[in-house]
């Protein structure tokens, strides 16, 4: 069992390209730790760098209380679950699960009782003697999986193993995975750009994006006070409104309407000329009169519990608000909004940080 | 009917490929097998007889036979495990991420891009006892000179040599095809189970190449096992004294230098069969493992 540290990582791919800018990360040891960003940012590098299969620039990685940054990828004792799976397609069920422990000269008996082990907690005890190519794609998955729990190493990588599977397997093996690090207690980061991947399996989260971390936090905590602009947008779907607000008689407005704020606004002045306004979708409120800003609906897609609803504000800006199922829309139709102010997330327009108002 | 009638178009474009697979494998396959079974030769070559199976048993009654079956054997083999094991290996190599990989597989293509026979003829004079290079090159090192053209071993040794310069190029272009369809993260999962290089070659590498350069080698064997021009050029049609054939370079002789037509045929005849067993065994060790 062990913890993870990367310290001031830097890794570079030729002299102009920088891909993980000084990564500062510390996985506690059992934890399962979600690691997301949009494509390209650095992810798959991130456990490249950790299982040792590249080097780093700059930097210290420790696993457990070793300094790892000198071992070879096998003796740093960790396990990786490929995006692709990366099973052998000529060998069975069973070689494929026991490659390693051969690797290893581990003797007969105890290699069979292992495999045996890590295909029952996989309910792949019945496929041990089948080749990759004649299983479902979740199966395969499965036996990627076997193939890394089979070894019992220190700590588990993940590279977006769910991306290859239809959406209902995806949710599927979401909580299947999520029950294996429950049972076996290794520590775990977890690779997705799936913020909703994210949110459901991770203890805590990290945010990365363009070889930066944004933020790391357990999942509600970076849901309610997202560190910047980039995580606001990221994590949560429909993602965050953002509208940009200017300073005018002492009050933010938005195209000069106040805006139309509900609850306490009795905050101190900021500093700032401009601020940016984040609101969550579920925060939007609608109604057919009264004050607010008006609206115009462009879309509506109602998905049963509740409906999404697009609005064009009078300068053409989009809002999303998430509204109770009940409610109908009609295209067309306009309303006025109105936003809860205890919910709205301020941003410096410069620096994109959360500022408090 | 209707089945004949929808698939006339497809039978109508289908023809005059038929035809001519007719015309030119099929007739004289068969008008071949009917003058193994005829005394044809420059003597009888307008009033040929039917002789029956009499070319067939003087064939297996030659006790030299034997020996030019064994040396055709050993040439295919030592011809194509070098092709193999040369081909994988510089295709291994070209499969690093080195400088100027584009240039030496340009390079290395090149003994195949060649004309066999131009091929063959240049190796013949490098071959040359007196002004050869090979020799002027162990001269060069203080080694002595090798009696390559006219000594019974090294007559044969010499095609050899040619023939596995001119035939690696192809397993190569085949293994490195195949190398370059494995992908990365199988090496790299191997690698964080611990795998050393050459495990991982023996375990991963070698059978991902299998279901490519096993039909490869299959047909390597047999062009190997048919191939005229290397032997019959580079040793001078046979020379010292025809100590140097194999089963086709002999059955050429036999069939355009003596006029043995029918007896020529009759060999061609058992030849085929000879590779028709090879293929057909393949074929079913292939199915058992599918
Ligand atoms: N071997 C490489 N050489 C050059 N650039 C690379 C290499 N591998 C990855 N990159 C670049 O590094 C960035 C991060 O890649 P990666 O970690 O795979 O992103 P992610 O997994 O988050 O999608 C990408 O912009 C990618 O183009
Ligand atoms: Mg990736």
């Amino acid at each position: 069992m062990a913890g993870v540290r990367l310290s001031g990582v830097t890794k570079r791919y030729g002299a102009g390209i920088t891909v993980l800018d000084n990564i500062d990360l510390e996985v506690h040891d059992r934890e399962f730790m979600v690691l997301v960003g949009p494509s390209g940012c650095g992810k798959s590098t991130v456990l490249r760098v950790l299982s040792g299969l590249e080097p780093v620039d700059a930097g210290e990685i420790r696993i457990g209380d070793r300094v790892v940054n000198d071992l070879a990828p096998r003796d740093r004792d960790i396990a990786m679950v490929f995006q692709s799976y990366a099973l052998y397609p000529h060998l069975t069920v069973f070689e494929n699960i026991a490659f390693g422990l051969r690797v290893r000269k581990t003797p007969k008996q105890e290699l069979a009782r292992l495999v045996g082990e890590a295909a029952e907690v996989l309910s792949l005890s019945d496929k041990l003697e089948k080749l990759p190519r004649h299983l479902s794609g979740g199966e395969r998955q499965r036996v990627a999986l076997g193939r890394a729990i089979v070894r019992k190493p220190q700590v588990f990588l993940f590279d977006e193993p769910l991306s290859n599977l239809d959406a209902k397997l995806r949710v599927q093996m979401r909580a299947e995975i999520s029950a294996l690090h429950k049972r076996l207690q290794i520590t775990t980061i977890y690779v997705t750009h799936d913020q909703v991947e994210a949110m459901t399996m991770g203890e805590r989260i990290t945010v990365l994006n363009g070889g930066h971390i944004q933020q790391t936090d357990e999942p509600l905590t970076l849901y309610n006070t997202p560190a910047n602009r980039f995580v606001a947008e990221f994590i949560g779907s429909p993602p965050m409104n953002l509208m940009s607000l200017t300073k005018k008689d002492g009050v933010f407005q938005y195209a000069g309407h106040p805006l139309p704020f509900t609850g306490n606004t009795g905050a101190a002045e900021p500093s700032l000329d401009t601020v940016l306004a984040g609101i969550r979708p579920e925060h939007v409120d609608v109604a057919e009169g009264g004050g607010g800003l008006p609206a115009q609906v462009v879309l509506v897609e109602p998905m049963g519990g509740e409906t999404i609803v697009y609005l064009a504000l009078e300068d053409g800006t989009r809002l999303v608000a998430k509204i109770d199922g009940m409610r109908r829309f009609t295209l067309g139709e306009t309303l006025m909004v109105t936003f809860d102010h205890q919910q709205i997330h301020w941003f410096d327009p410069r620096t994109e940080r959360r500022i408090s108002l | 009917m209707a089945g004949a009638r929808r698939y006339r178009t497809a039978y109508l474009f289908l023809a005059p490929a038929v035809l001519v697979m007719l015309a030119v494998v099929l007739y004289p396959f068969i008008y071949n097998v009917a003058i193994s079974f005829s005394n044809m030769s420059l003597y009888h070559l307008r009033d040929p007889q039917f002789i029956g199976l009499a070319h067939y048993k003087t064939i297996f009654l030659e006790t030299e036979i034997w020996g030019i079956f064994g040396k055709t054997i050993l040439w295919t083999a030592i011809n194509v495990v070098s092709h193999l094991t040369l081909g994988i290996g510089l295709a291994l190599l070209l499969n690093q991420e080195v400088r100027g990989r584009a240039w030496f597989r340009a390079l290395l293509i090149l003994p195949w891009a060649m004309p066999q026979y131009i091929t063959a003829l240049t190796w013949k004079g490098m071959f040359n006892y007196e002004y050869g290079a090979v020799n002027l090159l162990l001269k060069a090192v203080h080694l002595p000179a090798v009696p390559w053209l006219s000594n019974e071993t090294w007559a044969f040794i010499a095609p050899i040599i040619a023939n596995v310069w001119l035939g690696f190029p192809f397993m190569m272009v085949v293994a490195l095809g195949a190398l370059q369809s494995i992908p990365k993260e199988m090496y790299e999962a191997a690698q964080l189970d611990g795998a050393n290089w050459w495990y991982q070659f023996r375990r991963i590498t070698l059978p991902m190449l299998k279901p490519v350069l096993g039909p490869a080698a299959v047909l390597g064997t047999i062009w190997t096992f048919n191939n005229l021009n290397v032997i019959w050029l580079v040793t001078n049609q046979g020379e010292p004294a025809d100590k140097t054939h194999i089963l086709v370079t002999y059955v050429y002789k036999a069939a355009f230098h003596y006029y043995r037509y029918g007896y020529a045929a009759a060999f061609s005849i058992v030849i085929f069969l000879i590779l028709l067993s090879f293929v057909v065994y393949y074929m079913r060790i292939q199915k058992e493992e599918v």
